[in-house]
């Protein structure tokens, strides 16, 4: 028996030795495509009218890129074997699965192509839910995917994002049903132009048109956001920000490298984790970050707290913090609905000069004196 | 009295079979019967049906069975070895260790620095832990000489790797969370054919191993002392009923999450129903209740709410808790199984 045990721990420490494979990339240029466009998440290659997007990291411990090819309807398209999907473009439905997707298909002025949303609750756009109770736009489900109204909907693609491999799982199994689904990983981008720049990789999905669309909103809420940015880099005071919401005694603040914390820089703040190097988010103590945040002059993003008289009921001495006794403290939540929905997760995805004009606005209210808050309000 | 089990297990076998064509029927949108006979006779068929049929519906419905059957031989086989009504295939803590191997795939990557790299990494994880559980169990169980003794500790490891599964979870994201509640609820769908056969091929496998050691069992259910004595070899009886839950229970959870109930409720039912407590019936017995009850409650999660499933976990929890309770209020009837 003890020879069946032995045997049994070889064979699976044998059966966990693939994972040494290296991974494999593919060389666009010897396929005679060029680099057209690149941020830290995706890549776009063209040759003619074809187009090959490579999504660095399909999802955020993805080590293996994933590659889309696109072609013009009615045309053959170059032979790659390593292509993820082939999609004929222009397309002419599509389903999504995050707000976001719906913040750049909207820019595009796209939103009567959408026959499939999943947690369709969640979206903000009065739009979107006039379409959802005319059936135009068919909820596809929320924890997982529902397949099978996928299948029958006929969508010519399916934006989705995986959160780790059990989600990519789920992916793989829609793709073997004939689903085309495209990854799109916005989320992994860190700083908020970025970010925007995922309006060019749907904008290929439906052609040349859309594609110069998206070219000439970018540029234009590229140069807004660039010059707010250099207004407030010349400004010698700097307020210091605290932000999140303690959640059992853990209070998740935003990294170092993380989207946010590029926003409080650009806005002219200081942020106390800015010297962190994680992307995502940091679980602290409350103790420790109360002990940097008493002398905040200000707290964004309290979670989904109405009011400073909501914050101090249920924790009496946050009523020390500095912002809290200056009544400086600032949600997201000015553009939101009782279910959920949030416009800052869905328009703000593409108008990141908003954003940052309403930060500025807080932190610096004497340089755009006559702007109001959009996204964010005072509590 | 062969005849009549004989009968009884022909009828089981065709509910089933009617139960898998309803399954096959039940889903998010609507499918008719033509279409579903053109499939198995392989008739033309639309082609979105096909791939509804193909894709969604077979996976499904053969998930359920396989499931099924491999959590109620597991919990068969716990129960007989610790003669005890109440466990189950993930009483000895094979739960609670894969789900600390997916917690750590799925929450663990800044502890550890570890991170996903293949389709197979989440069962790989979720099988690697309760394998881990297993190895510690069996080389106890050749030390331990009292099996409740090995209950206990069993318990104990499963409640050292759900606490381990708590301190991950406090310092994980939102994202990282959500991932993981997700895969805790269970679910029949998402599985592609080659991880349906390999699930197959394992869970029959291991039901194999529990049939060839039918008499041992039964011999068990007369204590230990008594199968010594007609040379019963106890050690080796506990390594394979370990080795085979294991398999069994571990390779569901691994592609399905952790589904209760079904492992400890059809074995009394598979006993009360056939009056028998012999381990050559039982097993068949119970791998065939197994797949009917899990796809009742897979047929439940699909027509409790339009156009969406319920977590199958809630469902078989809710069909479970009142038969285990039922059993529980007419103890005297398991004692006598044991």
């Amino acid at each position: 028996m003890r020879k069946s045990l032995v045997i049994i721990l070889s064979c699976f420490i044998l059966s966990l030795l693939p994972a040494c494979t290296p991974q494999k990339s593919i060389d666009f240029e010897a396929e005679g495509f060029e680099k057209y466009h690149h941020t830290d998440e995706f890549s776009i290659y063209q040759k003619e009218e074809e187009y090959l997007i490579e999504i660095s990291h399909p999802f955020p411990t993805a080590t293996r890129a994933e590659y889309y090819q696109l072609f013009p309807a009615g045309q053959n398209a170059t032979s790659i074997p390593e292509i993820t999907q082939q999609i004929a473009y222009p397309i002419t439905s599509m389903a999504i699965s995050s707000t976001t997707h719906y913040g750049y298909v909207e820019a595009l002025g796209l939103v009567d192509f959408i026959i499939g949303a999943s947690s369709p609750q969640l979206f903000y756009s009065d739009r979107f839910q006039s379409n959802l109770d005319s059936g135009m736009i068919n909820p596809i489900g929320s924890t997982h995917f529902n397949k099978e109204i996928l299948i029958k909907s006929n969508v010519n693609v399916l934006f989705s994002y995986a959160l780790d491999q059990a989600s990519f799982d789920e992916i793989a199994s829609l793709r073997e049903s004939g689903i085309k689904v495209v990854l799109v990983s916005e989320f992994l981008e860190t700083d908020p132009l970025k970010k925007a720049e995922w309006l060019k990789f749907f904008a290929l999905f439906f052609g040349e048109e859309k594609l110069k669309r998206s070219e000439a909103y970018l540029t234009s809420i590229g140069k807004q956001y660039r010059d707010i940015k250099e207004a407030v880099s010349h400004l010698p005071n700097k307020p210091k920000v605290l932000m999140g919401y303690p959640w059992k005694g853990v209070w998740h603040v935003s990294g170092g490298a993380s989207y946010q914390a590029q926003f409080f820089e650009d806005a002219g703040a200081i942020y106390p984790w800015a010297e962190t190097k994680a992307v995502g988010s940091l679980p602290l103590d409350v103790e420790v970050v109360l002990v940097e945040g008493l002398d905040c002059d200000f707290w964004i993003n309290p979670g989904n707290k109405q009011s400073v008289d909501q914050i101090t009921e249920e924790h009496a001495d946050f009523a020390q913090l500095k912002a809290v006794r200056k009544q400086q403290v600032y949600s997201n939540y000015a553009r939101s609905k009782p279910s959920g929905a949030n416009d800052y997760w869905e328009r703000g995805v593409v108008r990141p000069d908003l954003i940052l004009a309403d930060l500025v606005n807080i932190f610096h209210p004497q340089l755009l004196p006559d702007s109001a808050l959009y996204f964010y309000k005072k509590i | 009295m062969y005849t009549r089990k004989g009968i009884r297990i022909l009828l089981l076998a065709v509910l089933l079979f009617l139960l898998f064509i309803l399954d096959l029927l039940t889903g998010a949108v609507e499918l008719s019967i033509g279409s579903l006979f053109d499939y198995l006779l392989g008739e033309p068929i639309d082609q979105r049906d096909f791939l509804i049929i193909h894709y969604s519906r077979f996976p499904k419905a053969f998930t359920a069975l396989i499931c099924g059957a491999a959590l109620s031989v597991a919990g068969l086989q716990m129960q007989t070895l610790f003669r005890n009504p109440l466990a189950g295939p993930y009483i000895l803590g094979i739960s609670s260790g894969a789900g600390l191997g997916v917690a750590i795939l799925l929450m663990g990557a800044g502890f550890f620095g570890i991170s996903a790299l293949y389709s197979w990494s989440l069962a790989a994880a979720a099988f690697g832990g309760a394998f881990v559980i297993l190895l510690i169990l069996l080389l106890l169980s050749f030390r331990i000489k009292d099996v409740m003794t090995l209950l206990i500790i069993g318990i104990m490891i499963g409640a050292v790797a759900t606490a381990m599964i708590g301190i991950l979870q406090y310092f994980s994201n939102d994202f990282q969370l959500k991932s993981f509640v997700i895969w805790s609820l269970g679910s029949l769908d998402s599985l592609s054919y080659d991880k349906l056969f390999l699930m197959m091929g394992v869970v029959l496998l291991a039901c194999l191993m529990a049939f060839l050691n039918s008499k041992s069992l039964n011999s068990l259910l007369m204590g230990e002392r008594y199968a010594k004595s007609i040379g019963v070899d106890i050690n080796r009886i506990r390594f394979y009923s370990i080795l085979s839950t294991g398999l069994l229970a571990g390779t569901v959870t691994a592609y399905c999450g952790p589904i209760g109930f079904i492992g400890v409720v059809v074995p009394h039912l598979s006993r009360m129903i056939f009056q028998t407590t012999d381990h050559s019936w039982l097993i068949p017995i119970c791998m065939i209740s197994g797949g009917i009850i899990l796809l009742v409650a897979d047929i439940l999660s699909h027509w409790l709410v339009e156009q969406t499933a319920l977590p199958i976990n809630s469902i078989t929890a809710l069909l479970g808790i009142p038969i285990i309770i039922w059993i529980l209020l007419s103890k005297k009837r398991i004692s006598n199984s044991f």
